[in-house]
Formats: C-alpha cells, structure tokens, sequence
C-alpha cells in the first residue's frame, strides 16, 4: 500500500517535471487547449452553477434560523457570502469538477492506453505527454478559477433570493452587507485555491489514466482511483492552502 | 543492412519473452516473423522503434545502436519507420481526415490542401475513397486496417512494420491486405517487417521468414528454404497437421 502511494507520489512529480518542460519549452496548442477548455470547463458550467445557487439558499436558510435565535439574522449576506467566496465556491466546484472531469480524462486516456492510441502516438514520433496532458492540465487549471467565479455569484444570488423570498430581508439591505463583508483576500483566497485544485485534478487523473493496467476493470478502478484520490486531496490540501493564504494576505 | 539485432533479450517479471535472438532486415525485402500467441512478436516490433527497450542486447539501425536512446532521440528513427498496429490505434476522437492528417501536421508544414491531397492518394493506395469524413467507430475491422495502413505511408516511410495485419479478418480482406502489402513493397520501395500467425499472409508476402518459438528464433531463412524446412512445429504451421 505504502509502496504503491510513493510510486503514484513518484509518477505525478515526474509528470509535473514533463507538464512545465513542455508547456514552456514548445509552441502552444492553442487550438487543443481551447477545445479541452470547452470539454472541461464549459461543459462542467451546468452542475457547478446549479450546485452552487442551491448552496447558497440553502445557506441563507440555515443561517437565518441560527443567527434569529441569537438577535443577529442581519448578518445572513456576509455569512453567506463569506462561506460561499472562501469556501464552499471553491471546494464544492473543485469537488464536482474533479468528479465529473477527473474521472472523464481517466477513463479517455485509460482507454487511448488500453487500445495502442498513446503507443501510436509515440511511434510517429510525437508526445503523448504534449498532445493529451498539456492541453488537460491547461483546461483544469485556468477554468476551475473561472467556474468558481460563476459559482460564487449564483451561490450569492441564490441566498439573495432565499433571503427576500422567504425571509422577506430587504435586497438592497442584503446586497450592501455583502460588499460591505466581503475584502479582496477573501477573493484572492478563495480564487487562489483553486488553481491548486486544477492542478491536483489535471495531474492525478492524467497519471491515472496514463498509467492504466488491465482491460475495462482497470479503466474503471483507475477512474474510481481518481475520484477518490482528487477528491480527498482537495479536502486535505483547502485546510492547508486557507492557512497559506491566511498568513500570505493577512 | 538496414537492421540488425544481435543478442537481444527481453523480459517481463519473470517471464522471459525473447532469449538471445539474432536478426537481419534487408533493405527492401519483406521479413516475416511467424510464431504462436504470446511468442513475442508484437515484443520484438516495439524494440525495433524504441517503443520498448531491450534487457541485453544491441539494435542496430544502419549500424547504430538505437536500444537505450532517451525518447526524444527515438523520433529520428520513428519518422522513417511506421508502425501498423494490430487493431489499427486510430484516434477516436478523430475523423479519417483527421488520422492521415496527424503525422503530417506534426512533421510537415504542408497546407491544408496539400494535406487533403495527401490523404487522398494515400487513401487510393489503399483502395478506398470518400471515408474523409467517417469516424473510427463507424469503420469495418477491414477499413480500419486499411486507413491505419494509409496513416503508416502517408509520410512516405522506408520501413513498414506490421503487427498481425490480417488477424480477426475475412479471407477476402486478408487477401485484400495481403495484396496490399505487397504492392506497398513493390510500389513504394519499403522495407517490411510483418509479424503474424497467419500462413496465409507469410506465405504470400515473405521474402524471408524468420520463426519465432518459446522466446528464441527457431528458423531464419528465405521463404522457399522455409518451405522445404524439416522443423516440426515450422512444417505444421505451413502444412497442417499435428506437431508431435
């Protein structure tokens, strides 16, 4: 067990070695790159935007009957707000891409191994490395940051609409209190974070599907394999990266 | 000689899949390498473009060793040879276009046009026309062979190496790559190295024949010395029968 996490450790730093050697060493794909940015990032716009308008109303709701027990149900907009921008925004998107994303890149480059694909890439003479994981890389990294930015204005939106609907605040009211709470390292660190998660989704499924052994049950315990993994590396790497940005923007 | 291998032995694990063998591939013949599932022919393909490297050994291509070349070093040798492989690795995500053009957009800097033409020619030297625009998914196991052979000439290779060209195939279709093949070495000069378990196809395409038997090469020689070959297991593959 231990042995096969230090080879797995092993494999995704040499595959970060080769990502940045290539990405700054050769001319840009950007045709591929834009065309992953779609698959990945575009495509993943539905779940995230719906995950994240339901969270934020579900937040809304929540914090309104905790903070009326305590005299302070005026605080709803920066406590929504505050989770949604730090937190929730961010590892709730990293967590949905990761699953919906990380597992397709598994699956597709799993089977690109299985039936020769990669090998018939090498053998006319090109990269598999700059051909697949370079534009995947590129497409997790810059367009979770972009999601979670959709994610955070629907997240707030969505408790906007619980608190006036259902709780009769006033917008005006709730909307103010959500600038007046939220500072720009509460933006920097929650955007902050996940570039981390994109690289950690991009690297762990890339390596997992790259490394695929066995027909269709291998494609699929590679693809579980990652899910699991992006997924607990997400939850482990936000408690450190938020005391990261927390030291680093005060 | 084009190539040459000397000693060379490959393992997996335990298992010991080529002991010790020794090969020469002429320029412009046709070499066949006959053997049983799991001898190691597909293993011994893969050598010959660094694809996988040997354990012992040396590779020679035009006299240089090429057996533990880092990857990139390996490309000077891949854009002169091909490789057919054995369920034709075309690219799903990609149209037939889009296969024949791969090799070429990362190689050339011929214009789109150039590129169509190309594929066309390639394509009709194949003996097939207005597929462009099909996928992978939509191909017969035939075609599929077909267009992945008009990929592997599209860049005008000196060598062609072929993995079971014809397994899973109808006798028709075989015929058809087998005919193939030939007109390739007959028409544009190549090098062939074609493995396979299939009579037919080393029959009809050898001009020498090489038999691959539990990891070491138990016959090399040409094709009518093959024929005449008093090897038990050689004879049952040619003739039929039993091999006591």
């Amino acid at each position: 067990m231990l042995n096969h996490t230090l080879m797995r450790l092993g494999q995704v730093i040499i595959l970060t070695a080769q990502f940045v050697r290539l990405l700054f060493s050769r001319k840009p794909e950007v045709r591929a790159w834009l065309h992953q940015f779609y698959h990945l990032g575009v495509q993943s716009l539905s779940i995230t935007n719906i995950t994240a308008i339901f969270t934020g109303m579900v937040l809304a709701l929540q914090a309104a009957y905790a903070l009326a027990k305590l005299g302070a149900d005026v605080w709803i907009g920066d406590l929504v707000s505050l989770s949604i921008v730090r937190e929730l925004g961010p590892v709730l998107s990293a967590l949905l891409v990761g699953g919906r994303v990380g597992a397709g890149i598994t699956a597709e480059l799993g089977y690109m191994k299985n039936t020769q694909q990669i090998d018939a890439m090498r053998a006319m003479a090109t990269d598999p490395i700059y051909k697949l994981v370079v534009p995947r890389m590129i497409a997790c990294i810059f367009s979770l940051p972009l999601l979670t930015v959709i994610a955070g204005f629907l997240g707030i939106l969505g408790g906007l609409l619980l608190a006036v609907l259902e709780l009769h605040v006033d917008g005006h009211f709730f909307l103010s209190s959500v600038l007046e709470a939220l500072t720009l390292n509460d933006i920097i660190s929650g955007l902050g974070k996940t570039f981390f998660f994109g690289y950690f989704i991009g690297i762990i499924a890339c390596n997992n599907g790259l490394h695929v052994e066995g027909g269709a049950d291998g494609v699929g315990r590679s693809t579980t394999h990652t899910v699991v993994t992006t997924s607990i590396t997400i939850l482990i790497s936000d408690f450190f990266l938020t005391k990261l940005f927390y030291l680093v923007t005060g | 000689m084009f190539y040459e291998l000397r000693n060379v032995s490959k393992s997996f694990g335990s298992k010991q899949v080529l002991s010790d063998i020794d090969l020469e591939i002429t320029r412009g013949e046709t070499t066949v390498v006959l053997g049983g599932s799991g001898a190691g022919k597909s293993v011994l393909l893969k050598l010959l473009i660094g694809l996988i490297q040997p354990d012992t050994g040396e590779i020679l291509f035009e006299g240089q060793d090429i057996g533990h070349l880092k990857e990139s070093q390996y490309y000077a040798v891949r854009k002169r040879v091909s490789y057919l492989f054995q369920g034709g690795a075309l690219f799903d995500s990609m149209n037939v276009l889009q296969n024949l053009a791969y090799p070429l957009l990362a190689h050339s800097a011929l214009s789109d046009e150039e590129i169509r033409e190309r594929a066309r020619e390639s394509l009709e030297m194949v003996e097939l026309e207005n597929v462009e625009h099909m996928f992978p998914v939509d191909l017969s196991g035939g075609m599929m062979k077909r267009v992945a052979l008009a990929r592997a000439i599209i860049n005008h290779p000196e060598m062609i190496l072929y993995d079971e060209p014809t397994t899973g195939l109808d006798p028709l279709t075989t015929r058809t790559i087998n005919k193939l093949i030939r007109k390739l070495q007959r028409e544009l000069k190549v090098t062939s190295v074609v493995v396979t378990h299939d009579m037919s196809t080393a029959d009809f395409v050898a001009d020498k024949l090489s038999f691959l038997h539990q990891g070491e090469f138990a016959f090399s020689g040409r094709i009518e010395e093959a024929r005449a070959s008093d090897h038990p297991l050689l004879r049952a593959y040619f003739w039929g029968g039993h091999h006591e």
